[in-house]
């Protein structure tokens, strides 16, 4: 369970923040500039809150406080157990395709040739298995999308970002990857999206709009 | 790309002409006085060899002193904005306007045999830069780490913080960030820093006879050599300048072939 | 706007012409251990004097290269020579001073030295002018006439860089001349073996005509002035 209560400002932009996460897929919907992203960021560690408190509750380990400003209280963004597939991809140009998803095996401590056989199947998830010795610049947006979204979920983590992950990836291809997304394990998953499809069938909602995020409740 | 011609406005033609002029008839007038004939044996008097190896020496060491010191500082510039990292670039800056014969009284006042440190330098580790290569390396690197720093800065600018969130985002740490993900995307960046401050460091004059003065096969650089060699024997201060001239082309083309291909 | 570039444009063209003009005051051409006197010789003088000062050689390139003089003084002989080999000079030159090699020791003496001899100690900082330069060839003159080798760290491409090396005390001591010790008040060590050493100022003619800077150096208070900067007198 991920509870966050508080409010970031950022400059013009003001976000109250009223979430409590389970497992499995949650999806973000709201106007553009309404604070979705910022709501991620906050949660990942890329912005801090300005008010109130990121808890991080497990079962097994108990509590664990990510960001209270009022506590003093930061955890970097490295060291939350969380993984981000950023909108813009965000790539490294100087990596092929297969060593940016293997790069968060690389720096836990595998071999180059233990994190690349580790990354091969989340490769073949997003459907770019045959263009893993390409670098990113070689790719179309749509597989530099990919790429991006295999890099995240390859990446060990409690609570999986994705900032509009579809968004460049054509109908065809973005089928195959929500089914994968759906029947993911119950990973904790944040899934930022415009589309009405998505939002149609989705369990759990979090609406964003008039600098509050908030949660809609299961349908 | 292939925008049409864009037709240069008239009143730009004359003084644009004129600063093409400026820059180059110097050139012009150097390689006119080039001793020609005697060019090779007048490069290869011992004396010259000994220079050269001493130039080689000591800008090499400067501009890798340049990578191992402006690299971490071109980071801290580039990824933190404040009052202070405004000042500090500011520091930064400032040996490529002051005057190198200022720079090197400056650094002399600090690290110096009675500087303000360089009493303590030569108390406790018994160094002395004054008058030695090392000393002449300092002053190559003063002048020359602005040139690094302001190359390697722009280019982490341009690439933003983006990646360095990305690494993170997946749990890299900041070191990792910065030797696999930062490092190697700036790889022609540095080229360029090295290719630049190298340059600068061969060139440098004024600072390094302040600081180190000059002795034959330890501190006498090529351009304290030319300095010195207008006096007597102005043919060879004059074949010294066309090797630092083309040496200096050379960097700049290969520079500029890189600036061009990005 | 047009304006306002036309008068940019006549300001800077102004400033331009003012700077390139010149007025019509003579030129005097001098070594730069002469800095220090020029104030008192315009005095002295009625009229302006434009003082070209640098290295003696690079002042005989100046005119080869066309630069324009009145009066050429240089610091050595030889130097002279090549402007009267290059018929740069009209006139047959005078001497008008000399310039004693001296050996000038660090404020506070750091380095202990109490004779030429320690200065072939590897253990001190010394310094001497490069042979390229009036001074320097001086130095390499006495070190073989003396039979003495100096351990220097440094040949300064011009006394005055090495006289201030010495003053703030990076250098031990160095062989400098007796008018910039005397200028910079570094104190030196006394050793008649070095009296021999000394270069001589001519100063000559560049178009003919008699210069009344080389009347002034030659008249009773022009020599008085020389020997109170520390200069020997013919």
């Amino acid at each position: 369970m991920i509870s966050l209560h508080g409010t970031t400002v950022r400059g013009e932009l003001s976000l109250a923040i009223d979430i409590d996460l389970g497992p499995g897929l949650t999806f973000v919907s709201g106007p553009n500039g309404s604070g979705k992203t910022t709501l991620l960021r906050v949660l990942a560690g890329l912005e801090a809150l300005d008010s109130g408190e990121l808890r991080l509750d497990r079962e097994d380990t108990g509590s664990r406080i990510l960001d209270a400003p009022a506590l003093g209280v930061f955890v970097a963004a490295h060291e939350r157990p969380i993984s981000v597939a950023f909108q813009d991809h965000r790539l490294f140009p100087r990596m092929s395709v297969l060593d940016n998803v293997a790069f968060a095996a690389r720096f836990r401590g595998r071999s180059r040739a233990e994190a690349r056989a580790l990354a091969r199947p989340f490769l073949d998830a997003v459907g770019v298995a045959d263009l893993a010795a390409r670098r990113p610049h070689q790719l179309s947006i749509g597989q530099q999308q990919r790429t991006a979204l295999a890099r995240a979920l390859a990446t060990p983590a409690e609570l999986l970002l994705l900032d509009e992950p579809l968004a460049a990836i054509d109908t065809l291809g973005s089928d195959e990857i929500r089914s994968h997304l759906h029947h993911a394990p119950q990973q904790t998953t944040l899934w930022v999206t415009h589309d009405a499809d998505e939002l149609a069938g989705a369990q759990a909602l979090i609406s964003v709009g008039d600098g509050v995020a908030r949660q809609n409740g299961t349908t | 790309m292939s925008a049409p011609p864009r037709p240069t406005p008239k009143p730009l033609v004359v003084p644009a002409a004129l600063a093409v002029a400026l820059l180059a008839l110097p050139i012009v007038g150097l390689l006119q006085r080039a001793p020609w004939s005697t060019l090779i044996d007048r490069l290869t008097s011992p004396e010259i060899l000994d220079a050269i190896r001493v130039s080689l020496i000591v800008s090499i060491s400067a501009a890798v002193l340049c990578l191992l010191l402006g690299l971490p500082l071109a980071w801290v510039l580039a990824r933190h904005d404040g009052r202070w990292t405004a000042a500090l670039r500011i520091l930064v800056l400032l040996p490529m306007v002051l005057p190198p014969v200022v720079g090197g009284t400056a650094l002399l006042f600090a690290l110096g045999r009675r500087g303000l440190f360089g009493e303590w330098i030569d108390r406790w580790f018994g160094i002395t830069l004054p008058f030695t290569t090392a000393g002449a390396v300092v002053a190559a690197t003063f002048v020359a780490l602005p040139f690094f720093v302001t190359t390697i800065e722009s280019s982490l600018r341009d690439d933003g913080a983006s990646l360095d969130e990305a690494a993170a985002a997946i749990g890299a740490s900041p070191w990792q960030t910065f030797v696999h993900v930062t490092l190697p995307t700036l790889r022609p960046s540095i080229a360029a820093g090295l290719a630049l401050s190298w340059a600068r460091a061969l060139g440098e004059f004024g600072a390094t006879i302040t600081v180190a003065g000059s002795l034959g096969g330890r501190t006498r650089t090529l351009p304290v050599e030319t300095f010195l060699a207008l006096e007597q024997d102005p043919q060879t201060a004059v074949a010294v300048s066309v090797l630092l001239l083309v040496v200096s082309l050379v960097v700049l083309t290969v520079l500029r072939g890189r600036w061009l291909t990005r | 706007m047009r304006a306002r570039v036309a008068m940019w444009f006549a300001i800077i063209a102004t400033l331009l012409f003012t700077a390139c003009g010149g007025g019509s005051s003579r030129v005097a051409m001098a070594p730069s251990s002469m800095t220090t006197l020029t104030d008192e010789i315009d005095d002295a003088l009625s009229s302006d004097t434009e003082w070209v000062i640098a290295g003696s050689a690079r002042l005989v390139g100046q005119l080869a290269d066309g630069a324009s003089a009145d009066v050429l003084i240089t610091a050595d002989r030889e130097t002279m020579q090549s402007a009267i080999d290059q018929s740069l000079v009209a006139d047959e030159p005078i001497v008008i001073a000399g310039n004693r090699l001296v050996l000038a020791i660090a404020p506070g003496n750091p380095g202990e030295v109490e004779r030429l001899e320690d200065l072939t100690s590897a253990d001190l900082l010394l310094g001497v002018c490069a042979s390229e330069v009036p001074c320097g060839r001086l130095a390499a003159e006495a070190q073989a006439t003396l039979g003495i080798d100096i351990a220097a760290d440094t040949e300064e491409p011009n006394v005055r860089s090495l006289a201030l090396k010495i003053t703030n005390g990076e250098l031990d001591a160095g062989l400098i001349y007796a008018t910039d010790a005397a200028d910079l008040g570094l104190a030196t060590i006394d050793d008649s073996r070095l009296e021999g050493f000394v270069t001589e100022y001519l100063a000559a003619s560049v178009r003919g005509e008699p210069s009344d800077i080389t009347m002034f150096l030659t008249s009773d208070p022009g020599r008085r002035l020389l020997a109170d900067r520390g200069f020997t007198l013919p």
